[in-house]
């Protein structure tokens, strides 16, 4: 256990450079380029040398103020939140560059500056969410994050993207309603908001308070679980996601609702531990509602003709593999959520930036009227078709393989059933990409004769994330040095 | 029972209070009105977390200078640090959301959600 105040850094150069941003934007707004891809780089450097401290030293921790637990505020960073801050920078730099076109062609001039102020804290929220060991910390950075996403939304501005964001915004404070009603029994029972502290009581008031300790947690994950989109209380997720502008969904959808699981995870991990949580009869209910959103969420996306939609409710049924490994519990299990939680935020943010691009050349939304793209625009389709393949679970791209150490940690877990389930929803996948690609590549070309690239800040971004997808699909060893695998 | 029910009534009114926000929030139409739902909602969270702290006959936590007094009981700081953070979280929200509602009622003419609704869909 090291020690580094690396740890709060990068959160802070995002939060500062977010609020900074939109002032320096009105008097020099071209200066906003260098601006947010330098506090992009800078923060996707330091994520990357804590990622490389937690592999050669393990976890660090970091006492603000310099007072130590109990009473002061813990930061902690261990595997997985090295893993979830280099999936949050490491998505959100490509996500910033296209942004930084495709936002001034989207939204009012006078309000691009403020948008990447709403991006950086939205950055800094999650980086903050994932390291948070102290669970009111951890409430104080998902509310942040709640509130920046809803803002993401609604700057579009139109009827659509209004009442999507209203509709965010509600169900997300009954979420955080109920999270804070968590905290406050678990609190009340264990005395401790420092989550390693707490973890120590807690055996103790399990065996005293039984029903607190399981109203407590059922509170928390019914919270976390809603602003998670986890089936059935997704139900804000497909509007919101598919009215944004395009830099928004891709990080809504590939990167937000996962900051919520990663919170959850260390609430199980840390304060419940393993024996524990097998005492508290939560596992059977997350299985359970990650199982109907895995099938659910992929027979819905092949219902829509929005292409939007369509990626949006497919994050629904990925959520739902990030929660089955929750569930499941074993180690392979876990190592497969976890990967799948980079992996997803590779591939889906991919997808909407590549949708993005091709709904801007073609001007329409409609997955049926894509004949013939392909040949127009190949950087852009070629990296949808990549990311696609990779959301089958077709390898050697990286969907395969935290697909497949989701199926080895089912089996691991004794429930060959999942695997079943992972096998199927990849069918269904495979069902409502597989007649896009098709079409963009052997239908003749239809009214898109004229549909053309757009800028190469717009095309680089999507290809890039591809890349990623194809390099984390045959080198999978990097990410295992981090997890440890 | 009762009494035990009696010495714990700020619990029970805590429990009510967040039923009847809920309630509030999930049926009535009305945008502002779930406004108001979520806000007891919160409240009622504040109360519970507020009265966790609270110690029978405790004094106000500052710490006089000089020799601490013995006997003395103080009640628990920590929860209202922590409400007082959320009392401001669940301020921006509504700020947030009656921003967006006056943009809606531009939008649609009305605050009632089964009509805009209807009007969306008549639109669509």
């Amino acid at each position: 256990m090291t020690s580094s105040a690396w740890t709060v850094l990068p959160v802070g150069v995002l939060l500062g450079s977010g609020y900074a941003i939109p002032l320096v934007y009105r008097r020099y707004p071209h200066w906003l380029g260098t601006m947010v891809l330098g506090a992009g780089s800078a923060a996707l450097g330091m994520a990357g040398y804590l990622a490389y401290l937690v592999a050669t030293a393990g976890p660090v921790q970091y006492f603000l103020g310099g007072w130590g637990p109990p009473w002061g505020i813990e930061v902690l960073v261990d595997r997985w939140s090295a893993l979830g801050l280099l999936t949050v920078t490491g998505v959100g730099l490509p996500v910033l560059l296209y942004a930084l076109y495709s936002a001034r062609d989207e939204l009012e001039t006078p309000l691009v500056g403020k948008y990447f102020g709403l991006v950086l804290i939205l950055m800094a929220a999650m980086m903050g969410t994932v390291m948070a060991a102290d669970v009111f910390n951890l409430f104080v950075f998902v509310e942040v994050l709640s509130l920046a996403a809803c803002a993401i939304v609604a700057i579009k501005g139109d009827r659509i993207a209004t009442e999507a964001s209203l509709r965010y915004l509600i169900l997300g404070s009954i979420g955080s309603g109920t999270i804070l009603l968590g905290i406050a029994l678990l609190y009340m029972v264990t005395g401790h908001l420092n989550m390693a502290f707490a973890g120590t009581q807690m055996a103790a008031a399990l065996l005293e308070h039984p029903q607190v300790v399981y109203a407590g947690l059922g509170f928390l994950v019914l919270g976390l679980s809603i602003k998670a989109a986890l089936f059935p209380l997704h139900v804000w997720l497909p509007d919101a996601h598919a009215s944004a502008p395009t830099a928004s969904s891709a990080l809504l959808s590939g990167l937000v609702v996962k900051a919520y699981i990663f919170g959850l995870w260390r609430i199980f991990a840390i304060m419940f531990g393993e024996g524990l949580l097998e005492a508290v009869p939560i596992r059977a209910l997350l299985l359970a509602m990650a199982t109907l959103g895995i099938l659910a969420g992929s027979i819905l996306a092949i219902g829509q003709t929005d292409l939007k939609l369509m990626l949006a409710y497919s994050t629904v049924a990925n959520v739902g593999y990030v929660f089955l490994g929750l569930g499941l519990g074993s180690e392979r299990a876990m190592l497969g959520a976890a990967l799948h939680i980079l992996n997803h935020g590779l591939m889906k943010a991919s997808l909407f930036l590549a949708a993005g691009n091709l709904l801007h050349a073609t001007e329409t939304r409609h997955v049926r009227r894509l004949g013939g793209v392909g040949a127009r625009m190949p950087w852009t389709m070629g990296a949808f078709t990549v990311a696609a393949m990779s959301m089958v679970g077709i390898p050697p791209l990286n969907g395969f393989v935290s697909k497949l150490y989701l199926a080895l940690g089912a089996l691991d877990a004794g429930s060959p059933f999942y695997v079943m389930v992972i096998l199927v929803a990849s069918l269904l996948t495979g069902l409502y990409y597989a007649p896009i690609i098709i079409a963009a590549y052997f239908e003749p070309e239809g009214p898109h004769r004229r549909a053309h690239e757009p800028v190469w800040a717009c095309t680089l971004p999507p290809v890039l994330l591809a890349l990623g997808c194809v390099l984390l699909g045959l080198y999978p060893a990097a990410l295992m040095a981090i997890l440890g695998g | 029972m009762i009494g035990r029910l009696l010495q714990n009534f700020h619990y029970l009114v805590a429990v009510l209070l967040f039923v009847i926000g809920f309630h509030t929030m999930l049926t009535h139409a009305n945008l502002i009105k779930k406004i108001m739902g979520m806000n007891i909602m919160d409240t009622a969270v504040f109360l519970l977390f507020i009265a966790g702290g609270y110690v029978e006959g405790g004094r106000a936590p500052i710490l006089p200078p000089g020799p601490p007094v013995a006997g003395v009981r103080y009640v628990n700081p920590v929860p209202a640090a922590l409400i007082l953070t959320g009392i401001v979280i669940a301020v921006s929200i509504t700020a947030f959301a009656l921003g967006l509602i006056i943009k809606l009622y531009r939008f649609y003419g009305t605050l009632d959600a089964d009509e805009i609704a209807a009007l969306r869909s008549r639109a669509a």
